[in-house]
């Protein structure tokens, strides 16, 4: 059964140079034009099952949030219909149905009110929203004063305790804290279980694919793909990657011998997605790092127990005797999470010439990590031990997302375990005993 | 769409929303007396003192009495019967002009009915008025020594100032979205509002100050219906006359259908602009 549904929806906004053209227009009763349109979206059809997890994904400024106001009624579209089957629950963006001026509670009772409940039964739910909320004393004083994470926590407490039959969901559940989010995602599971039908804007790749069953990928308005989740990812990744001018190009092995240089590598990128910071004593200069997945193809995402292949090139400025090449791991929160280096693998790398260019490949096999962006940050260092020198050394480099593997992962990954009782410390079951 | 009734639409807008409407009016009435030391008291200190500080002025100061034929003889009382549904009037149509840019958020990104704001300012309003007509009421029973029985008039009266007062509301709450100078300019055109109303000054006195045309600024005033049918209640203790009650429903209706529309259509562009 069709949940929400929507049937070649366009919207435009007026853009007006000034508030008064707007008034002039009103005022003219829309005989004279002050305004050009601007088309949020244009003919969007897609339509989401009773009980499924539909994402929405796309760049900013692609509709996704247009389309979510429109499914959630706050205005109706130009042309086509938006139909939604039964209370439909909204987080939309931080602070949408808020007073400011009201306190937590009074916006409670508002929000609630407005999603179509009876005082009665905001009364009877109110403990459970403000229990989940956790906004503890605040709750009396006007959510101005609020931060984003309370005011989030309290919007989506509404929200899910309004029992709503289709619950969309902005990206507002990203500025929440790691246990908030949890908490969230559990629900979200919950409801889905409920045949709560949910509608999910988000720009994290690895959420859309841990909890997305369906998406749809809006580019300039208009829907690009729809279909599995996993699919239009793949698609939306794969355009990411291309349209990155930027990023990693891998180069063949004829280019690089084509520039004439002393190159002792078949394989060498070229290019740095993104540079932090830079330091070194020049030496030696990275000149690129790129994630490979095992067809060899650029990876935007880590997969847990998926091998990932992270190249890194760099060319020698000055003669270099022992150089080391180093990756930084770094996790979502900035930690160092990991360093990986050829030397500590006991691999020499060659004595390196002015111009040489060297690469080095670095195979990974992917732990089952918290899901979370991961960057990493190349380094060239020659020497070793308290002689070493860092030549090169370039700061958050590359990102990649780690997906979500179907468990939840508490702390920063699963350490693989083998779980047995201890058979003798138990007391001996009884032999007479029909089940063994 | 089929054409149908004017306020049939508003109606059911009520209807569906009477719990937000409760909500809001309860918080509204809330916020401006609980927290405060002598809290719903001073829904009664402030009529209270407004007619002690009348009484010492008009009364015991100037000497001023009531107009001729008027059954009680106090001024202040019969100043304040005046004052009150002014009161009423103009404090919910300052507070209405100003309050959408407060519910921006709700209105921008969530399904809102705007068109009840006006009215949960009326509502709340209308509980401390309850508190001044009581005291009114009690008042006069002891002024005259008997009891008022005129005073079943007062609903009708309040359901026609109401639609008066909402209808004004919504045009310039929709005003006011646009253009941001409008609750400055309806400050100013209250204060004029006041003075052309018979509150102060008798109806016989102000008829007098305009002669000719200028006279009709008396009948096309709704408010000098609804002032005068109040002093009828709850002064002479007798029913305003059948002819104020047309006039002053006339006024009443056709504000509240035009406000109505205008608001209906000043809507769309609510979303965009606040």
């Amino acid at each position: 059964m069709t949940a929400l549904s929507f049937e070649s929806v366009s919207k435009s906004y007026a853009l007006y140079n000034a508030p008064s053209d707007r008034f002039k227009e009103l005022a003219s009763f829309n005989l004279r034009n002050y305004h050009e349109d601007f088309w949020a979206l244009r003919d969007v059809s897609f339509e989401a099952r009773r009980g499924t997890i539909l994402c929405l994904i796309g760049e900013n400024g692609s509709g996704k949030s247009t389309a979510l106001q429109l499914a959630a009624g706050v205005f109706a579209p130009t042309q086509g219909n938006v139909r939604a089957v039964g209370r439909v629950g909204a987080l939309l963006e931080l602070g949408a149905g808020f007073n400011p001026e009201f306190s937590g509670r009074d916006n409670v009772y508002l929000s609630a009110t407005l999603m179509g409940m009876s005082s009665r039964e905001i009364a009877k739910c109110y403990g459970d929203i403000e229990h989940f909320a956790e906004i503890g004393d605040f709750i009396g004083r006007p959510v101005k004063t609020y931060s984003s994470g309370m005011l989030v926590r309290l919007a989506f407490a509404v929200a899910i305790h309004t029992n709503p039959e289709i619950l969309l969901v902005d990206e507002a559940l990203a500025v929440g804290d790691y246990y908030f989010r949890q908490r969230c995602l559990r629900k979200i599971h919950e409801m889905r279980s409920r045949q709560v039908t949910i509608v999910l804007v988000s720009h994290s790749m690895a959420d859309v694919k841990a909890i997305g069953e369906y998406a749809v990928w809006l580019e300039d308005g208009r829907v690009r793909a729809t279909g599995y989740a996993d699919d239009v990812v793949a698609l939306y990744l794969a355009r990411m990657a291309q349209k990155d001018a930027t990023y990693a190009d891998v180069l063949s092995r004829s280019r690089a011998n084509g520039q004439g240089e002393n190159c002792i590598a078949p394989e060498v990128v070229e290019g740095l997605p993104n540079i932090d910071g830079r330091r070194g004593n020049g030496a030696a200069e990275i000149i690129g790092i790129a994630a490979l997945d095992e067809e060899g193809q650029r990876a935007l995402l880590m997969e847990a127990e998926r091998p990932l292949l992270l190249r890194v090139s760099f060319r020698a400025r000055q003669p270099l005797a022992r150089p080391n090449v180093a990756v930084t791991m770094r996790n979502h929160i900035g930690l160092d999470f990991a360093v990986f280096s050829a030397a500590d693998n006991r691999v020499e790398l060659p004595s390196m010439a002015p111009g040489d260019v060297c690469t080095v490949d670095f195979q990974l096999e992917v732990p089952e990590l918290y899901p979370g962006n991961f960057s990493f940050s190349p380094s060239v260092i020659e020497g070793s031990g308290a002689g070493a020198e860092t030549c090169d050394w370039v700061d958050n480099a590359l990102t990649l997302q780690m997906t979500h593997s179907g468990k939840p992962i508490y702390g920063y990954l699963r350490v693989p375990c083998h779980v047995a009782v201890n058979e003798r410390l138990t007391p001996a079951a009884p032999t007479a005993s029909p089940q063994s | 769409m089929a054409w149908h009734l004017p306020g049939t639409h508003f109606l059911r807008i009520l209807v569906r929303n009477r719990s937000l409407i409760y909500q809001l009016v309860r918080r509204d009435f809330e916020t401006r007396y609980v927290g405060s030391v002598a809290g719903w008291l001073w829904g009664v200190i402030h009529p209270l003192v407004l007619l002690g500080v009348y009484t010492f002025v008009f009364a015991y100061a100037l000497g001023v009495k009531p107009p001729p034929g008027e059954v009680v003889a106090s001024y202040p009382l019969w100043l304040f019967a005046g004052m009150l549904p002014w009161l009423l009037f103009s404090e919910s149509l300052q507070r209405s002009a100003a309050a959408l840019p407060d519910y921006a958020n709700l209105i921008k990104k969530s399904v809102f009915p705007s068109e009840v704001v006006p009215l949960t300012i009326f509502l709340s309003n209308l509980i401390s008025h309850f508190l001044g007509m009581l005291l009114l009421a009690i008042a006069t029973a002891v002024s005259i020594g008997h009891g008022n029985w005129a005073i079943v008039a007062v609903p009708g009266l309040l359901i026609l100032l109401g639609l008066l007062t909402v209808g004004l509301s919504w045009i310039a709450a929709g005003l006011h979205v646009y253009l941001r100078d409008t609750a400055q300019v309806l400050m100013v055109l209250l204060t004029a509002w006041f003075w052309l109303t018979p509150i102060f000054l008798h109806e016989g006195l102000l008829r007098e100050k305009f002669s000719g045309h200028l006279s009709i600024l008396l009948y096309i005033n709704p408010m000098t219906y609804v002032v005068r049918a109040y002093r009828d209640t709850f002064l002479r203790n007798t029913f305003p006359s059948w002819g104020d009650w047309a006039a002053f429903a006339a006024f009443a209706v056709t504000t509240f259908v035009i406000g109505g529309l205008f608001f209906r259509h000043s809507k769309r562009g609510f979303a965009d602009v606040l």
